[in-house]
């Protein structure tokens, strides 16, 4: 016979930690705030707009919200930020999301480019561009995937070569979201050789999109909804003081502002407008499956927020949990992903983008844009070998 | 994690790794009773985690978190959280418990209160370690006030769950106990719910570090088959239903004190339930043959796992309450009971 597994070690720790935490109470007091603003600011928005979440694009809404003090709010007043903590921005993000405020057009620019700006950019790049961003005048993209280079990021080939007048670049970027309504774009370019270590010879520069030589393509999403770009740079030239951070250090940098970005209340609360919408479609009395699937929605809901907020507390902290990060992403986008589905299930309406019926216009969306939510920011196969890492099996 | 948390961590896991062998746990499902183990969690105070009215009581709830989700690691096979749980219940209410085991349960009947004396009539079913036990904590699904009935006279059938774990049935007819004012039907199905969860939560931790270190010492095909990615995603698909299971549960306790506590109890239940049934197939798969056999040591994990999730009420029953309360509240009530009204 063989031998039962070997004795285990059963008070090792796991690689992960979550620990349920509260919001601090000046966090909750912003609650009302928020809440209130958006009760009036969203009154007329259609359901079908409100669905889009953070791929809902509206200048003057990010202006009014800059007015307001709820972007940039972790930076520091000389920037234009507000010296708030990343809790109070919870609050704020997840009261946004969850009501589906149009927050695209300065979405990028608060979420990744300021925070990315203010870690490793220079004194002249912040006062250039993070003011604007605060005020929700200045937009950014992402330039990262190309069309050869998508989960495999560092096989990315534009090139940046050095030239007397700056770097001149030539190449293509992919997927870059609101580009075409952006004024810059923070770009992974290759400046170095590196036959053995693809990852090195990597650069993050601050890219003007209105330079010569750049062209922005809208591509239309399967909806019909633009926000997609293909960016090409025919042989551009950007300025020596556009390189972010350290010459050939762009890898290293871009897994930091990818690893930060995963646990947020967005990778959760994408299809929240619909699940709202099955519960108004349950009505006060819902049959018993209506209401199981209702009920285990919810559970799972609210332990992602919980789970959720455990990272941000932990960043607030100044730790590292890019594992934790990465599990609260798979989860979400499960869940998020879920939801289309069940209304599906549960309801069985004939879905439309020019349907009568608000939810039916909205299960539309949802239902044909969901696959993203398991691709953007890292697709489920890449973050599960993440957390496979983490568990040391790789 | 406190001192005083991370303290009783410590101790937990020392004694739960001397007394709860494999051997014993074989011997618990044949139905003998582990004496030493259950001296040695007496003499710890561990079953006074709760009661202790010294300490705050968000204090005790995290004392509890910690230590029985250690004995979920364990898979205790004795009732350390039904009892912590009837003499938390009694020393609130300054009510004398005998020593010894104790557990509680669901009535379907009716009790009759006269003062300090109550009597029941009915049909309690499944009651975790009821023959075992010294004393029993029972309530109507609906009822107010709870009864502890003395073990001593009372008639029951034994049960097992299908991990062998002791689920007895009792029949009651007119039979006399004390009043517990105010430990209600609603509240024994939390407290259940919530002690469930966490022995889920602590379990699925076990099978979790049991099936990543299975994955990265069996070889075939000339390598480890935690190198192959097809296992590398179910890994991490389980660890991540662990740490759900892990946040639900933990919530839950910590709010067994408070009015909201029917909701969190509810979510736990729901979760960690899901979760179990996720976990253990996903544990069973990477084990592959061996794992079903009775001689390797998965099986105390996952028999245990899809009992707990449909002990004190199943996902379905927990899932369509919190259904009935959303839909009820409607659309505009819904955000704000997942983030708190303002």
């Amino acid at each position: 016979m063989r031998n039962s597994a070997p004795a285990m070690n059963l008070a090792q720790p796991l690689p992960f930690s979550f620990e349920p935490t509260g919001l601090p109470p000046e966090a909750e007091r912003l609650r009302t705030d928020v809440r209130a603003f958006l009760q009036t600011e969203l009154a007329s928005l259609a359901p079908e707009l409100k669905a889009r979440s953070w791929s809902g694009f509206d200048p003057e809404f990010s202006k009014k919200l800059g007015a307001k003090g709820f972007i940039g709010m972790t930076w520091p007043k000389k920037y234009g930020g507000h010296e708030r903590s990343a809790l109070e921005r919870y609050v704020v993000i997840e009261e946004l999301l969850a009501a589906g405020a149009p927050v695209a057009a300065h979405w990028v620019a608060d979420r990744q480019s300021g925070p990315l700006l203010l870690r490793f950019g220079t004194e002249e790049q912040r006062r250039l561009c993070l003011p604007g961003i605060a005020k929700g005048e200045l937009y950014f993209a992402i330039g990262m995937s190309e069309p050869d280079s998508g989960s495999d990021l560092a096989s990315v080939r534009t090139r940046a070569t050095k030239t007397n007048e700056g770097w001149r670049v030539r190449g293509t970027k992919l997927w870059s979201s609101g580009a075409h309504r952006s004024q810059y774009m923070i770009a992974l370019f290759r400046t170095g050789e590196s036959a053995d270590q693809r990852q090195l010879g990597l650069t993050q520069f601050l890219v003007d999109l209105s330079l010569p030589g750049i062209h922005v393509r809208p591509i239309d999403d399967l909806t019909g909804h633009r926000h997609f770009n293909e960016v090409v740079f025919d042989d551009a030239v950007v300025p020596d003081s556009a390189v972010i951070g350290s010459e050939g250090q762009g890898w290293a940098q871009v897994t930091a502002e990818l690893a930060y970005e995963r646990s947020g209340p967005e990778r959760f609360l994408s299809s929240m407008i619909l699940l709202k919408h099955l519960v108004e479609a349950a009505g006060p009395d819902p049959s018993e499956r209506v209401a199981v699937a209702l009920g285990r929605l919810t559970a799972h809901l609210q332990t992602l927020r919980a789970l959720s907020i455990s990272v941000a507390t932990q960043l607030q902290r100044g730790a590292n949990p890019a594992l934790e990060a990465a599990i609260v992403k798979d989860l979400g986008a499960l869940f998020e992903q879920e939801i289309p589905q069940i209304a599906h299930d549960l309801f069985g309406g004939e879905p439309a983008l020019d349907a009568v019926d608000a939810m039916m216009r909205v299960q539309a969306y949802l239902t044909q844009i969901s696959p993203a939510f398991s691709l953007r920011g890292g697709t489920r196969e890449i973050l599960r070998g993440i957390i496979a890492r983490g568990l040391g099996l790789r | 994690m406190t001192e005083t948390t991370t303290l009783l961590q410590d101790a937990a896991h020392r004694l739960f790794a001397e007394h709860v062998t494999p051997d014993v746990l074989k011997a618990a499902e044949q139905g003998i009773w582990p004496d030493r183990l259950w001296s040695a969690i007496d003499d710890a105070g561990f079953l006074d985690v709760l009661a202790d009215s010294e300490t705050p009581i968000e204090e005790r709830l995290a004392h509890a978190s910690v230590l029985l989700k250690v004995a979920g690691r364990h898979l205790v096979p004795v009732p350390v959280g039904e009892t912590a749980i009837v003499r938390m219940l009694l020393a609130e209410r300054e009510i004398d418990f005998p020593q010894g085991p104790l557990s509680f349960g669901l009535v379907r009947g009716h009790t009759h209160v006269h003062g300090d004396h109550s009597h029941v009539e009915g049909k309690a079913v499944r009651v975790p370690y009821a023959g075992h036990s010294k004393a029993l904590l029972l309530a109507t699904p609906d009822g107010t006030d709870g009864v502890l009935l003395a073990t001593r006279r009372l008639k029951w059938n034994d049960g097992k769950n299908i991990a062998a774990e002791p689920r007895d049935d009792l029949v009651l007819s007119d039979t006399a106990g004390t009043t517990v004012r105010g430990v209600s039907g609603e509240l024994l199905e939390a407290a259940g719910a919530v002690l469930r969860s966490m022995q889920i939560a602590g379990a699925l931790e076990r099978v979790l570090l049991q099936t990543v270190d299975y994955a990265r010492t069996r070889v075939q095909f000339g390598k480890p088959i935690a190198a192959f990615q097809a296992i590398q995603q179910q890994l991490a698909v389980l660890a991540g239903q662990t740490a759900a299971a892990s946040m639900a549960a933990e919530s839950a306790i910590a709010e067994l004190a408070s009015p909201s506590r029917r909701r969190a109890a509810a979510v736990a239940k729901v979760r960690c339930g899901e979760a179990a049934g996720i976990a253990a197939s996903i544990a069973h798969q990477v084990h592959g043959a061996i794992g079903i056999t009775y001689e390797h040591s998965l099986h105390f994990a996952t028999r245990r796992l899809w009992s707990w999730r449909a002990e004190f009420g199943s996902e379905a029953i927990w899932s369509e309450q919190i259904g009935r309360a959303a839909a009820g509240a409607g659309a505009d009530a819904y955000w704000p009971t997942i983030a708190g009204a303002t």
